[in-house]
């Protein structure tokens, strides 16, 4: 059988891991304020199933960090550059490229403009979990960064109209419904006047169940069945979360 | 992975095979069938489910029932055969798609899906489902080749909640395999690009319609656009023109500036007539979300000012192609940020690329 190099994917996300652990070490070094959101925080808080997200890394930061972080760039040769929603860092490999988004003091959602203002404690309350690869050839690497609290994870995947972001939700609440604080969960959803957006999005949940739509977009995004199994522990702890 | 069976479970096996050759049996059957304890009929379907020798298929309503077929003698032979041409510490270390490379030739293939569409595209991550068209004739053969420690083979629906690395899906192609396939540098094939971005507009779900949308911004130079195998063409045959036309033409619009060429969108317009009553896409998702949206509007009466401005807001989201709905005669419940959000990770706005 051939023996074959690494593919190119695999190669970007090596590079990509690599930084994002020399990014967290120097995070830590200079004591920045800086914790992962998007799709790797969806990484950390799923099993490996459900990534279907795009190569870019997304951050949360404070204007007052934004000094040193630009300094962790250059260090690692990203392209600096300010953006409608905060920071953009870039770095080209061969002909593609990763991008680190980073939001400054809040977070604002492309599909319904709806903004997040980053809770005092989202810093101190993140913790280093491991980054799992998702290609097969880097299975042995292992990376650790800072992660936002699943509870801030969670509201900003609650806060879009994107199905996937749905879909990431669904997953989280499904693989790390312990480690959720709900009372910190709905006082941050109070604070960024989401509480009632958050309800609404949670009772559409349960609706999707009933009309079999959860179904269909876990299919879509992992390619398999969702079973009743898992129907009945989706329904239960979102009603759990509603009660309180 | 072991494919060579102890004496114990090829007496089983072929008990079992006497018995039920092709047809499908419960686990109630096999104890039967087998006259054994529960506990060795257990441990009877397990060794042979680890070897590809059984394919198992699980109830979508009741996740612990499940149904056996077997996998033929002369297909475990192939599969013990190709097996026997590889070192076995070499064979443990194999990734699914080095061992679709090693089949190579063997038996006609071709990686489809997810997978496929990331090659093409590096932009949405694949799922964990590898699927693969291959011969309906053949389904006994793959079963029993891919089938490993990390691997499992499903003809049906994925239903399985255990942790596998890689999950393999047989489909069928409805054309000839070797006429719509290409070989990847790494030897292993994958569905032609002007194929499979037909597959995706025909599947037509959000992630199918993101996936074809940046599969045009990465190879918009590399897709044979004419000719027999050329997307027009084939978009004619399929009757997907319409939303091949209209996909083009909504890229260009937010990109700010031809990302495709419109001698090539005006071509594909000539290939369409009059109105479509169709929706697209035809997501089911996103059709339940404009639907409901439109119900709820229907009822003013019972909506307050503020729900009234918010869902007729939610509701222009859905429309917010409503030009090129009318252009290309279907209705179109696409919102905008979707497309967008590609072009502005792809650096494709404004003629970034």
């Amino acid at each position: 059988m051939p023996n074959l190099e690494k593919n190119k994917a695999s190669r970007i996300e090596e590079i990509s891991l690599k930084d994002l652990a020399r990014i967290n070490l120097e995070a830590r070094k200079f004591k920045i304020d800086l914790a992962i959101i998007g799709g790797y925080a969806a990484r950390a808080f799923t099993q490996e199933r459900s990534w279907r997200f795009t190569k870019d890394i997304d951050f949360i930061t404070t204007k007052s960090n934004l000094t040193a972080l630009r300094g962790v760039f250059e260090l690692l040769k990203y392209a600096y550059e300010k953006t409608d929603f905060g920071v953009k860092g870039s770095k080209r490999i061969d002909k593609e490229s990763v991008e680190l988004h980073i939001s400054v003091d809040k977070v604002i959602d492309w599909s319904t403009g709806l903004e997040y203002a980053l809770p005092k404690d989202v810093f101190s309350k993140s913790t280093e979990m491991e980054i799992k690869p998702f290609s097969e050839e880097n299975k042995k690497m292992e990376v650790n960064s800072k992660v936002a609290p699943i509870e801030d994870a969670l509201i900003m995947k609650l806060m879009t109209e994107r199905t996937r972001d749905h879909f990431d939700a669904i997953a989280m609440i499904l693989d790390s419904f312990e480690r959720l604080d709900k009372w910190r969960f709905w006082a941050n959803c109070t604070n960024s006047r989401l509480e009632q957006h958050t309800k609404k999005r949670l009772l559409s949940f349960l609706a999707d169940i009933k009309k079999g739509l959860t179904r269909k977009i876990w299919k879509e995004f992992t390619g398999r069945e969702f079973i009743r199994e898992q129907e009945v522990t989706l329904k239960r702890r979102i009603n759990e979360l509603l009660e309180e | 992975m072991r494919k060579e069976m102890p004496e114990w479970l090829k007496k089983h096996y072929n008990r079992l095979w006497a018995r039920y050759r092709h047809q499908e049996f419960t686990f109630k059957d096999a104890t039967k069938g087998l006259g054994v304890s529960r506990a060795m009929t257990i441990k009877t379907l397990w060794e042979l489910e680890q070897r590809g020798f059984v394919n198992k298929e699980r109830s979508e309503v009741d996740y612990r029932a499940r149904v056996y077929r077997l996998i033929s003698p002369e297909d475990i032979s192939f599969a013990t055969g190709l097996y026997s041409l590889v070192e076995k510490e070499r064979l443990e270390k194999q990734s699914l798609t080095e061992k679709l490379a090693f089949i190579d030739d063997r038996l006609p293939y071709m990686l489809t899906g997810s997978y496929a569409a990331y090659r093409y595209h590096r932009y949405l991550n694949p799922t964990k489902v590898f699927e693969i068209k291959t011969k309906p004739q053949d389904e006994g053969k793959w079963i029993a080749f891919l089938t490993d420690a990390r691997t499992r083979v499903f003809i049906g629906e994925i239903i399985e909640t255990r942790k596998i690395s890689n999950y393999a899906k047989l489909l069928h192609s409805a054309v000839p395999i070797d006429s719509a396939r290409t070989k990847t540098e790494e030897g292993y094939y994958i569905e032609k690009l002007e194929f499979l971005f037909m597959g995706l507009l025909k599947r037509q779900t959000q992630t199918s319609i993101m996936e074809a949308t940046a599969i045009i911004v990465q190879n918009k130079d590399r897709l044979k656009w004419n000719g027999k195998d050329g997307v027009i063409n084939l978009a004619r045959d399929l009757g997907l023109s319409r939303r091949l036309g209209f996909l083009l033409d909504a890229i260009n619009y937010e990109a700010h500036v031809p990302v495709v060429n419109h001698d090539i969108i005006r071509r594909i317009e000539k290939d369409v007539k009059g109105k479509s009553d169709e929706v697209f896409p035809g997501d089911a998702i996103f059709q339940s979300r404009f639907r409901d949206l439109r119900n709820k509007l229907a009822h003013e009466a019972l909506l307050t000012r503020d729900e009234m401005k918010e869902f007729k807001k939610m509701k222009e989201r859905f429309e917010g192609y409503r030009a090129l709905s009318e252009k290309w005669g279907f209705e179109v419940v696409l919102p905008r940020e979707i497309i967008q959000k590609i072009l502005e990770d792809l650096g494709a706005k404004f003629g970034k690329k």
